[in-house]
């Protein structure tokens, strides 16, 4: 059953708001639902991720259009993956960035290339939302859309993007962020960058920060720890794009994933305004409201939705909501006290 | 091309139900400009139920 689960990127939850940390919750809705679709924020983890071929690894821009039923998935054997660099990136630390490549070539048997640097600094700002959330703009985009537009006539079928983001080692936010009660101020500058690259060329597209390595803290969260394990963030990237879904614009195919065939949607109980999930209450699927704190309050009640929504105090929950749904079961028949029958007068 | 930030108010209109939300905020925001990535980041609602909605976007100009 083609089940969509959503983490919001850069809004603090306390399982999906750091390094790939809803990685486990996705794993299990994976194996519950038989086909998960989900989001780089939830599956990449730096120097971590994990590869299952029952999780269809979609960008966030893609994951709207097909949850509004514009585009549809097509399941792929392999993507070949263009390496955009950001020509802000100092030359050292651009190096890591292509041994990473080079590691995931040699190591995983990834197809990756060709790599292009910008032709101008994509000079990213990062930024705070009223509520809180992390959003950012970046002043290159032109020139983010022409490398790209470069790669994908050199045959590259995906992209993936690394960007030169500022940094100050000494900010509370950061600290907050590391020791685990933070947001992180990143993401919503990284999901405006592959957002645009999506938008602009229908290719699956994600993006990953250069920094800096940071110092030791002996107090790390071990949510924010798959951050600090290497030099750079790519590593998640470039594997779950190898597998990543086409985007399909045009006509559909037999096999290929609509969200006309979607079961259900799971998502943290306070981020329900999100496009994707309007788009799924919409065409009344059953959205399963996760207990995941973030600093947004837009619930289902919030929101006056009451009809399809399954509550759940844990994605353990969730997951077995999800099978619930998939075997045909009321989840109202797995509860106690069984609501009355209604009776139309 | 350039990227602005925006953070807007709307009152939810009464004759909105749910389900046509989604539509009316990108129809809002399609004023703006060229809507790259937005949500619903608040429902605040007053004493007399009138809702107001908060909503953060990129766009492009």
């Amino acid at each position: 059953m083609p089940t969509l689960m959503l983490v919001p990127t850069g809004i603090g939850c306390a399982i999906g708001g750091y390094a790939g940390d809803a990685l486990p919750s996705a794993r299990l809705l994976a194996a519950a639902s038989g086909c998960l679709i989900t989001h780089p924020n939830v599956m990449n983890g730096a120097s971590l991720y994990w590869s299952d071929s029952r999780v269809h690894y979609v960008e966030g821009y893609g994951l709207d259009r097909f949850a509004v039923g514009e585009w549809a998935l097509r399941p792929v054997r392999r993507q070949r993956i263009g390496l955009l660099l950001d020509a802000g990136i100092e030359s050292e630390l651009a190096q890591r960035q292509i041994q990473v490549a080079e590691g995931c070539r040699a190591s995983l048997g990834l197809d990756i290339g060709p790599v292009i640097s910008t032709d101008a600094p994509l000079d990213v700002t990062l930024e705070r939302g009223a509520s809180g959330a992390s959003w950012g703009r970046l002043g290159g985009g032109d020139a983010l859309l022409r490398a790209g537009e470069r790669l994908k006539q050199a045959g590259a079928t995906a992209i993936a993007v690394v960007a030169r983001f500022p940094e100050d080692p000494e900010s509370e936010e950061l600290a907050a962020y590391r020791q685990g009660s933070g947001v992180d101020a990143l993401a919503g500058a990284e999901a405006v960058i592959s957002h645009l690259l999506v938008k602009h060329l229908q290719i699956p597209c994600a993006h990953a920060p250069a920094l800096d390595p940071l110092p030791l803290d002996p107090q790390l969260d071990p949510r924010a720890a798959g951050e600090e394990l290497g030099y750079t963030f790519l590593a998640c990237v470039l594997v779950g794009l190898s597998r990543a879904p086409d985007l399909v614009t045009g006509d559909r195919q037999p096999g290929d994933l609509d969200a006309a065939r979607l079961g259900a949607v799971v998502v943290p109980d306070g981020a329900l305004g999100g496009e994707a999930v309007l788009a799924c209450v919409e065409r009344n699927l059953p959205v399963v409201c996760v207990a995941n704190p973030s600093v947004l309050s837009v619930s289902a009640e919030a929101l006056g939705l009451s009809q399809g929504v399954l509550h759940a105090s844990s994605y353990s929950e969730a997951a077995g909501l999800v099978l619930a749904l998939r075997e045909g079961l009321s989840p109202a028949s797995l509860g106690r006290p069984l609501p009355a029958l209604q009776r139309l007068d | 091309m350039r990227l602005i930030s925006l953070q807007l108010h709307f009152l939810w209109p009464a004759d909105v139900p749910l389900v046509e939300l989604r539509s009316w905020i990108r129809q809002q925001l399609a004023e703006e400009g060229d809507v790259l990535r937005w949500a619903l980041t608040g429902v605040d609602s007053s004493v007399d139920a009138v809702r107001t909605l908060q909503v953060e976007a990129v766009i492009s100009a």
